[in-house]
């Protein structure tokens, strides 16, 4: 958990790329932090609607927080196959983007359709170097489709790779 | 051409100001009623109150006037507006995507037009004239869309027209699918009506006390329902009437350009060049009739005269004539199109849903008839198949001549075309059930605004995937002009 973004500076290519492996822990961290705010809401959420719920012998208080906690070893331990199933490839028309476990999703986005990138990162990719790519295509209503988890010197290629065959609009 | 900056026309105040009394209406009845409530005939609180909100909604519209002007160059409209904080917006020619005129009642007795200019970046218009004389906008329309004149697309250069008689309005109006649902509601409650209402009685415990006068309640309460409903329908065709009155659609050197309205008339121009995707829509009785609708889309957000934001190339059509208002836009005959049907596994995985909901629909008839709603179950499992079996035969997708062809939808069958090159993104997605059958469901997106890509549902996984390669490959080689 304490592995740090090793820079891997390629160039974009045929091949499907995987993530940077640092993302994992974005994922399981930010799970676990999500299933605690949860647990307190619901915790006091049971509090307000079950009358005597806060009993010495009631169980009610513990029910939010063991499924949240179910919830969260969930999340921590399929963010490893959840990173094994997302890969981004950038071919000659278009950028791919697979991921998914149990809703499996392949996205292509044509190049020359790309409005404008943005790269930005939350406090939890910061923690571990990383950063978060979103493409932007005209008409639709925020990004079409996000690649989480590169380096800022990865992402920083991949969106002068991705705008570089684009046409320009003179 | 280069000339000075100009004032929106002088009427201009006359029309802000009364479009901003009519939004504070509220206030105003609000005031008159407090006083004759009050009872006190001689408070000139009131009076002066009243006087002030008026000149509170001239001041601005006088400052407007004032303060924005516009003016043309040779590659872009400039807008100028603000007293205290000045804004400039400047609008290149060629990002502009549509010119509209609207003119709503007050506007047509002054003789000017409100004009609302857009650009592909979606939301509300990018600018807004309100208002210009009827000369000026007819000028600055001509102006404004002078960059788009070369057609980008291979189609014929003569005036195409079409129209709408008013016969076309009212039955456009009368067989849109909600009235559809109105007309199979009512055939349904006659059809059970006999049935029903006894039933009813028997459970209601007042019923014991005075069947006749339950029963006699009950038919007023369902004779009342049904007047509701056919009121919605009138008021249906009626809309639609007032709102396409004197349809009219035409082309000249790649603009189409469209006219309608009784109250409100709506003049658009829209580059075709600019058309995203175009949808022939045929609601389940306009179907049977030989009718249906078109709808272009662009990427424009077409705000006002929106159809779930697109605009409307025709507001009804007999089926043999939607190639003549296609071919306005795209070079491609729809008859020649044989359509590619998905899996079969379609057919089950639809009637699997469709059966869901035929048994909360069974169970919701129990909570209200009682256990005779049972009776109804193969009945309505028979109607999920038949559905089913339905969506299997229409789903389908082809390429044609550059174009791609979506079919779906049993009861509002809608055929999507997309120009290959306007596709700007496809996904797969694939449930945790298609995945173990091997099909996922395919989604084409262009840059079209408020519109819900074209989704294929349950194709072969192998298929799909040199669909969605095939597709966005042509779609990147053949980026003839941009938006």
């Amino acid at each position: 958990m304490q592995e740090s973004a090793v820079e891997r500076v390629e160039l974009v290519h045929v091949a499907p790329q995987a993530l940077h492996p640092a993302i994992r822990n974005v994922w399981r961290w930010s799970g676990v932090i999500s299933w605690t705010i949860l647990s307190v809401l619901f915790t006091a959420l049971e509090l307000v609607i079950v009358r005597g719920a806060f009993d010495k012998e009631s169980y009610i208080p513990f029910i939010a927080p063991v499924v949240c906690l179910g919830f969260a070893t969930l999340s921590w331990w399929l963010a490893d196959r959840q990173y094994r199933a997302w890969t981004y490839q950038l071919r000659t028309h278009d950028l791919v983007m697979s991921h998914g476990l149990l809703w499996k999703s392949r996205r292509c986005v044509a190049r020359g359709r790309v409005q404008h990138i943005d790269i930005n990162s939350g406090p939890l990719d910061r923690r571990w170097g990383l950063v978060q790519v979103s493409i932007y295509v005209a008409g639709a209503l925020g990004s079409v489709g996000s690649i989480p988890g590169l380096t800022p010197v990865e992402a920083e290629t991949l969106r002068e790779a991705i705008l570089e065959g684009r046409y320009t609009n003179a | 051409m280069h000339e000075g900056s100009k004032r929106l026309h002088g009427a201009s105040i006359l029309v802000v100001a009364i479009q901003q009394l009519k939004s504070i209406s509220g206030v105003f009845v609000a005031f008159i009623a407090l006083r004759f409530l009050g009872g006190k005939q001689n408070d000139l609180g009131f009076e002066l109150i009243l006087a002030g909100l008026g000149v509170l909604t001239i001041i601005p519209a006088v400052l407007r006037y004032f303060t924005i002007r516009y003016e043309l160059s040779d590659d872009s409209f400039t807008v100028t507006s603000g007293l205290l904080y000045r804004q400039k917006r400047t609008v290149p020619l060629e990002r502009i995507q549509n010119v509209s005129l609207k003119r709503n009642l007050l506007h047509q007795v002054l003789g000017v037009t409100s004009l609302k200019v857009e650009t592909a970046s979606g939301g509300d218009a990018e600018v807004e004239l309100n208002v210009v004389g009827m000369a000026e906008a007819e000028r600055l329309s001509a102006a404004l869309q002078r960059v788009e004149q070369a057609p980008a697309l291979e189609t014929p250069p003569e005036e195409a027209i079409f129209r709408a008689s008013v016969r076309d309005l009212l039955l456009a109006g009368a067989t849109q699918n909600r009235a559809g649902v109105i007309v199979i509601f009512f055939l349904g409650l006659l059809n059970y009506a006999h049935e029903l209402l006894p039933n009813l009685a028997k459970n209601l415990p007042s019923a014991n006390v005075m069947p006749g006068a339950s029963n006699a309640a009950m038919i007023t309460g369902m004779v009342v329902l049904l007047l509701v409903l056919l009121a919605g329908w009138v008021l249906s065709m009626i809309t639609s009437v007032f709102v396409y009155f004197g349809f009219q659609l035409s082309r000249s050197e790649g603009v189409l350009r469209l006219k309608h309205g009784l109250l409100t008339q709506i003049q658009a121009t829209l580059p075709v060049r600019r058309i995203q995707s175009i949808r022939i829509v045929a609601p389940v009785l306009q179907r049977r009739l030989g009718y249906c609708n078109v709808y272009a889309d662009s990427a424009a957000s077409y705000a006002d005269h929106s159809a779930g934001g697109a605009a409307v190339l025709t507001p009804l059509i007999a089926r043999e004539r939607v190639a003549d208002v296609l071919h306005l836009a795209f070079p491609i005959e729809p008859h020649r199109a044989t359509f590619t049907k998905v899996s079969p596994l379609l057919r089950r995985r639809s009637f699997v849903r469709y059966l869901i909901f035929a048994v909360i629909l069974v169970g919701a008839a129990e909570a209200i008839v009682g256990p005779l709603a049972f009776a109804a179950m193969p009945a309505t499992a028979a109607a999920a198949w038949y559905f089913a079996c339905k969506r299997f035969q229409i789903l389908g997708y082809c390429l044609l001549d550059g174009f791609v062809l979506v079919r779906d939808g049993v009861w509002k069958r809608t055929v999507t075309i997309f120009p290959e090159n306007r596709i700007q993104s496809i996904s797969l997605s694939q449930g945790p059930v298609q995945k173990r059958l091997e099909i996922c469901t395919l989604s084409l997106a262009s840059a079209a605004v408020g519109v819900s890509p074209a989704i294929i549902a349950d194709v072969p996984y192998g298929a799909a995937v040199d669909l969605q390669d095939a597709l966005i490959a042509r779609s990147d080689l053949s980026q003839a002009g941009g938006l």
